[in-house]
């Protein structure tokens, strides 16, 4: 689902690369961790695989799709196809929770009638139910995090990349999204998760790739096999 | 590691997109759009403000251009004429068949024939020459009459473009020669008493028209950088939502489309607002100019009202089009420079 072959990203006027020959291969349907502190490249990998930034070298192919052979104007598309929260959750904060999330597909060019009958849905998925109408600003961190997912999720993607979702939530609403997320993998989507937080990460059993200084440094699933 | 993993081509990619429902999507832009320009409020009204003054001005000075020019161009035809003098015994048959080929000319609007007998009646009516003198040409058994020119009036549409006549007038093999009175034709190719008069007209109507076209090159370059400027800070102010758009798969023309929608309004209530500011100073000024000259006053305001009235509906549009094309261009070049993939 997820493949990159030795992929290197040097940003301009840096003296060494975020990213150094990385390798990682995600089967459909897997939830994989991302672990490393602060600088480890972690950011730059969720920025290759939503294109924002192109590998310096290295092949990227994520849902059958060669970045190699992706255009400009092929990016936005691409981007429809991956569920992508973030940590700061990237809400618009003059739309209300429906609004924010059915922007996502009004993009797409969903008609209306799709979005009435989808969006209700996914927010009753991630328990916002009722909380249709309140604006960014009056929802908490938890909250506002189940409205990133609810966004994410709600053109059906088959691959969901989480970028730090527990970083500024308490360890119990950290908890309860990071169960979310282990519903919505449940579901068949294959779920990427990018985090520093090595307490969720000990109670989770899945699948750890650990990165330190651009570099792959562990990875639970070749351990496994080696085993 | 190596790959074998199938990569499906990018088409794949864009085909598996559902159908795109054009006027779905530029409905929801508008919809962005207006609610962009109500979310700026106090900015789109500034913008909204230069922009009439913009609008305005060129309304103004295209009313006073088209005033200008169509008082110079009736003076020019009515006023001013060249003189064509021809030998008294010029039979009058060669006198229609003359004024029938200098009307050939696009330049000439009409000929009028001066007959002798008609010169003779302007003359004793001006007095110009006294009993003595009158006696003097007649005491030789000479007739006055006989000796007055038959000319003909040009009356061309424009004076600076009389090359051609004077080629067909003057040139090699002119018919025109054998009856030509060459005593007084070369003195007296020009005349008119209003040569004058036009010609500081006309240098007046340039003029006014280079100024008119200087203050709207200025307002509009105003107008351009205070509503870059302000769909700018709208790009800023919301940079973190234009980031999240992207992100999330929105296209080029999706983000940038309420930026240029926003604008587009802009351009819509200034020209509307210009209209009939422009029109209500046009119809306040038009019946003073009118009283003030008279039914032969200098100042033709013919053309104006034809184009006002007459054609109203497609002033209203052109200048509301204008408003359009000015906010489209300047919200333009604000999105492309913040909104690069």
């Amino acid at each position: 689902m997820i493949f990159l072959d030795r992929v290197s990203k040097k940003y301009p006027r840096t003296a060494r690369p975020a990213l150094e020959k990385f390798s990682l291969q995600v089967a459909p349907g897997e939830f994989v961790i991302i672990m490393g502190r602060s600088g480890a490249g972690k950011s730059t990998i969720l920025k290759l695989l939503t294109r924002e930034e192109k590998p310096t070298n290295g092949k990227i192919v994520v849902g059958g799709i060669d970045y190699d052979d992706l255009h400009d104007r092929d990016v936005p598309l691409l981007r429809r196809r991956i569920g992508v929260v973030f940590q700061d959750y990237k809400l618009l904060p003059h739309r209300t929770v429906y609004e924010n999330v059915a922007f996502a597909m009004e993009i797409s060019g969903m008609t209306n009638r799709e979005i009435e009958l989808n969006v209700p849905k996914i927010l009753e998925l991630v328990g916002l139910k009722g909380k249709e109408d309140k604006f960014p600003r009056h929802l908490s961190g938890g909250e506002s995090q189940r409205v990133a997912i609810a966004r994410a999720m709600v053109r059906q993607p088959k691959i969901l990349i989480a970028d730090e979702p527990t970083a500024n939530l308490d360890d119990e609403t950290s908890i309860e999204i990071v169960k979310l997320l282990i519903k919505i993998n449940r579901y068949g989507t294959t779920v990427l998760m990018i985090t520093h937080d090595t307490n969720i990460v000990k109670k989770l059993r899945h699948r750890v790739v650990q990165i330190a200084g651009g570099r792959l440094v562990g990875d639970t699933a070749l351990k496994k096999a080696v085993k | 590691m190596r790959t074998n993993q199938k990569t499906s081509s990018v088409r794949q990619l864009r085909h598996s997109e559902p159908m795109r429902r054009r006027s779905l999507m530029w409905g929801r832009i508008v919809k962005y759009g207006v609610s962009n320009f109500v979310r700026n409020g106090w900015l789109s009204l500034a913008a909204i403000v230069v922009m009439t003054f913009t609008l305005l001005t060129v309304f103004v000075a295209a009313a006073a251009t088209v005033t200008l020019n169509d008082t110079v161009q009736t003076t020019k035809v009515e006023k001013m004429d060249l003189a064509l003098y021809l030998r008294p015994d010029t039979p009058d048959d060669v006198q229609n068949d003359l004024k029938t080929a200098l009307e050939q000319d696009k330049n000439v609007a009409y000929v009028e024939i001066h007959s002798k007998a008609e010169n003779k009646a302007k003359l004793d009516a001006s007095a110009q020459i006294d009993d003595e003198t009158r006696a003097l040409i007649e005491e030789d058994g000479s007739n006055i009459e006989d000796i007055l020119p038959i000319y003909l009036s040009i009356h061309v549409r424009d004076i600076a473009e009389i090359d051609g006549l004077r080629a067909m007038v003057d040139g090699e093999g002119s018919q025109f020669k054998a009856y030509q009175d060459a005593n007084s034709y070369e003195k007296q190719f020009f005349h008119g008493e209003n040569q004058k008069t036009v010609q500081n007209m006309a240098n007046l109507a340039n003029m006014a028209q280079m100024i008119g076209f200087i203050l709207g090159a200025v307002f509009l370059f105003i107008t351009i950088l205070v509503i870059f400027n302000t769909i700018r800070i709208a790009i800023f102010a919301r940079r973190d939502e234009i980031e999240m758009e992207k992100l999330i798969g929105a296209e080029k023309s999706y983000v940038r489309g309420p930026f240029l929608v926003e604008a587009e309004i802009y351009g819509i209530i200034s020209g509307i607002f210009a209209l009939g500011g422009g029109y209500a100073l046009i119809l306040t000024i038009l019946p003073s100019v009118r009283d003030g000259n008279g039914a032969t006053g200098g100042i033709s305001t013919t053309l104006l009202s034809t184009v006002m009235i007459d054609f109203m509906p497609a002033v209203i549009v052109g200048m509301i089009l204008v408003g359009i094309i000015i906010g489209n261009l300047s919200a333009r070049l604000a999105v492309r420079k913040y909104l690069k993939y």
